[in-house]
């Protein structure tokens, strides 16, 4: 079991890197939160990964 | 996780507190737990559930059970009445080593008699942790729950801890196998958590384009409405599709129930159609006897004529004597007798009055002469006498036949009775709450309607594959105009980045589930073939894991296979894709980490596969625990587990009266199960 994360790192590795980052902090998110509250908390996220590629 | 020891008190049919030790060597790592049904296997195993994850209830119990379900030994709650004891403290304690770690997990329930009724309680749960000589116990039931669940997750359990409904069920061509394989392998893998994530990235993905199409014009806000128009319809296909399977589930569950029922009542219906088909047939036997009685009745007007059968036979055995003696009709007429008295001359010229003598024989003859008329009359009376018993006899035929044909009948209908008595002698006390053909018809409902909702599935997963290439061709389309338009501010650069991050995560999801089933597949694939019988081996290929998750069985020419193969081969498939799915849980360790507990899972397979199924289990797992009963754990099991080296312990579940289960260990070299093999009971 312990792999699957590390399957989804290699994965993610041909996508730029925002997308890399947003989809592991959708995981992390996931483990705790349902879908509504993981919504809200990436709109941060988003805001600013959009700000550091720019 | 090595199970070291499982300790009940009070629990189920175990009154007081008694033990099971878990065999546990590397070289002996198999324990059998024998008894007949309702001994106790099965609480055992609900035992393991209760003290792991605080479950009353067992994947194979009916919904309808909970209320119902008791798990404090009924004899100790009487006792504690009769002792004027408030309850009974009933627990499970499970002694584990995992890693380094040596774990009791000791849980509580109580029960009490209130007002007549058995009612019940969960108590405490404590859990002590052995770590290099220092313990430290833990009482928090959540802080508990999540260090059982990263040992062994509540999700998988079943998987761990299965019988052979189990078994039978994931080879079933049905919607609920795929669900089952599709939620063993989710959760055994944990990938519900990307559907979330995404689940969740969709949804920001909606806010993000909605924002986006406000603050658009032209073309570009045109494309963007598209988007989010299909993305819409997307999203309620997709709610329709959970409805529709919502739906399928529901009468899918209705279809369970209906059968269920059904399998009650086919003893009973069987006899009930006996019943039937014995009544019409009293029914029309009574009639056919009834008809031979009239028939006897109308014969009796003549049967008078039946009593001088005996008087006729001897007149007419007479009458016929003389003529056959040729005294009838009469040699001589009265008229000649008359002329040669009155000439004194006979017809040879002997002068009868001056012979005494020739006189003398001349009036014998006169004396044996019979009247014309009488001769006549005899004669006719002959012919009668011989038409009246033809008559005679025809009849007495007749009332033979109805007699016998009455007696028949008689016995027929007492036959009927004595059949009609046995079959309500079966039939009993069993109480029919429904009407069979009523339940056929629900049932043909039901299965009607089961067929309607997967063609309208089978329609909106069409309609959302359709949907999700138009996505993405307007999102290229969005694209290109941002592109070729330089719309590139902050909101849809955001909009984009969600897209993409949502599009990648749902690729990586099928995927990574694409994978899973190509890997669980070959580890199936290989586990079977150590399991299967040479027959089998010969026949079949692989197992593969479709895209809708059905589990198939290919044959050497690469065709599904699934739906012609015996029960046994059922088992042995299933068994095989457990082992495969726990294989992949334990991160593809050569030996299972968690014990493999079977509930009663030999009772499809045949001899060979048996052998197999005891040969190569203990290779895969660290402890397997057998389940099993006295039909499937003869001798030639117990031969065969022997030879193998690897068998434990062995413990029988003995009692002779409900609520009184002892458990008692007996030695593996010396034990021979009570049932013999079928060869020797042919014997």
């Amino acid at each position: 079991m312990s792999e699957i994360n590390f399957l989804i790192k290699e994965k993610l590795k041909k996508y730029p890197v925002g997308v890399q980052k947003l989809v592991l902090k959708a995981i992390e998110l996931a483990e705790l939160n349902h879908e509504t509250a993981i919504s809200d908390q990436l709109e941060g996220v988003v805001r600013d990964i959009s700000k550091n590629n720019s | 996780m090595v199970i070291t020891d499982i300790i009940v008190k009070d629990f189920k049919q175990f009154y007081g507190e008694q033990k099971i030790e878990i065999a546990y060597d590397k070289k002996k790592n198999v324990t059998v737990i024998y008894g007949a049904n309702g001994r106790g296997k099965t609480s055992l195993f609900r035992a393991i559930m209760f003290g792991l994850y605080g479950e009353k209830r067992l994947a194979q119990d009916p919904e309808e059970s909970e209320e119902e379900l008791k798990l404090v030994n009924k004899v100790a709650i009487e006792q504690a009445v009769k002792n004027k004891k408030k309850e009974v403290e009933a627990y499970v304690q499970i002694n584990f080593i995992h890693g380094q770690k040596q774990y009791s997990l000791k849980r509580y329930i109580s029960g009490i008699k209130v007002s007549g009724e058995h009612v019940e309680q969960f108590g405490d749960v404590k859990l002590t942790i052995t770590h290099q000589g220092n313990s430290n116990t833990l009482k928090d039931c959540e802080e508990i729950e999540e260090i059982i669940n990263s040992i062994l997750d509540k999700r998988v359990r079943e998987y761990f801890l299965f019988d052979g409904e189990k078994m039978e069920r994931l080879t079933r061509f049905s919607r609920e196998q795929k669900r089952e394989i599709e939620n063993g392998i989710k959760n055994l893998l944990n990938i519900n958590q990307l559907a979330v994530a995404n689940k969740g990235l969709s949804l920001l993905l909606k806010h993000s384009e909605a924002q986006l199409k406000n603050k658009s014009t032209g073309t570009y806000q045109q494309e963007i409405i598209k988007l989010q128009t299909k993305e819409s319809e997307k999203q309620k296909l997709e709610s329709d599709l959970a409805n529709i399977d919502k739906e399928l589930r529901l009468a899918e569950s209705e279809l369970k129930g209906i059968d269920i029922k059904l399998e009650q009542y086919k003893g009973i219906k069987e006899l009930l159609q006996k019943r039937t088909t014995l009544n019409s047939e009293l029914e029309i036997a009574k009639t056919s006897r009834n008809d031979s009685l009239i028939e006897m009745i109308n014969i009796n007007d003549d049967l008078g004529v039946l009593l001088i059968e005996n008087e006729l036979r001897e007149v007419g055995e007479m009458l016929g004597k003389k003529i056959e003696n040729q005294e009838l009709p009469s040699p001589i007429r009265e008229r000649l007798v008359n002329k040669i008295l009155k000439d004194g001359v006979c017809i040879c010229k002997t002068k009868i009055k001056d012979n005494p003598e020739a006189l003398k024989n001349i009036l014998e003859w006169k004396d044996r002469l019979i009247d014309e008329q009488v001769e006549q009359n005899l004669f006719s009376t002959y012919g009668k006498i011989g038409a009246t018993r033809e008559f005679i006899k025809h009849k007495a035929d007749s009332v033979q036949r109805s007699l016998q044909d009455f007696a028949n009948k008689s016995e027929q209908i007492e036959n009927c009775e004595k059949a009609l008595k046995k079959v309500s002698e079966q039939i009993g006390d069993q109480k029919i709450d429904d009407d069979i053909p009523k339940l056929e018809k629900s049932r043909t409902d039901v299965v009607i309607k089961i067929g309607k909702l997967e063609q309208q599935y089978s329609d909106a997963n069409d309609g959302l594959h359709i949907l999700k290439e138009e996505i993405n061709i307007i999102s290229e389309n969005v694209k290109k105009l941002e592109r070729e338009e330089g719309v590139r501010n902050d909101l849809a650069k955001r909009c984009n980045l969600v897209r993409e991050s949502r599009d990648a995560l749902t690729a990586i999801y099928e995927e990574f589930t694409k994978e899973i089933k190509e890997k669980i597949g070959t580890y199936a694939t290989e586990i079977f073939h150590k399991l299967i019988d040479e027959e089998g081996s010969k026949t079949f290929k692989q197992i593969k894991v479709s895209e809708d998750y059905s589990l198939e069985l290919y044959d050497w020419q690469d065709k599904p296979f699934l739906a012609n193969i015996s029960a046994g081969q059922r088992q042995v498939t299933s068994i095989s894709f457990i082992a495969a799915l726990a294989k992949i849980a334990g991160d593809e360790a050569e030996t299972l980490e968690i014990p493999l507990f079977m509930d009663t899972p030999f009772g499809r397979l045949s001899g060979e596969h048996r052998d197999r199924l005891l040969e190569n289990i203990p290779n895969l797992t660290k402890q397997w625990i057998l389940l099993a009963t006295d039909t499937e754990f003869t001798k030639e099991e117990c031969q065969m587990l022997k030879s193998t080296g690897r068998w434990g312990k062995i413990f029988t579940l003995e009692g002779d009266q409900p609520g009184f289960t002892n458990i008692k260990e007996k030695n593996v070299i010396t034990f021979i199960p009570q049932r013999t093999t079928a060869i020797e009971r042919r014997a």
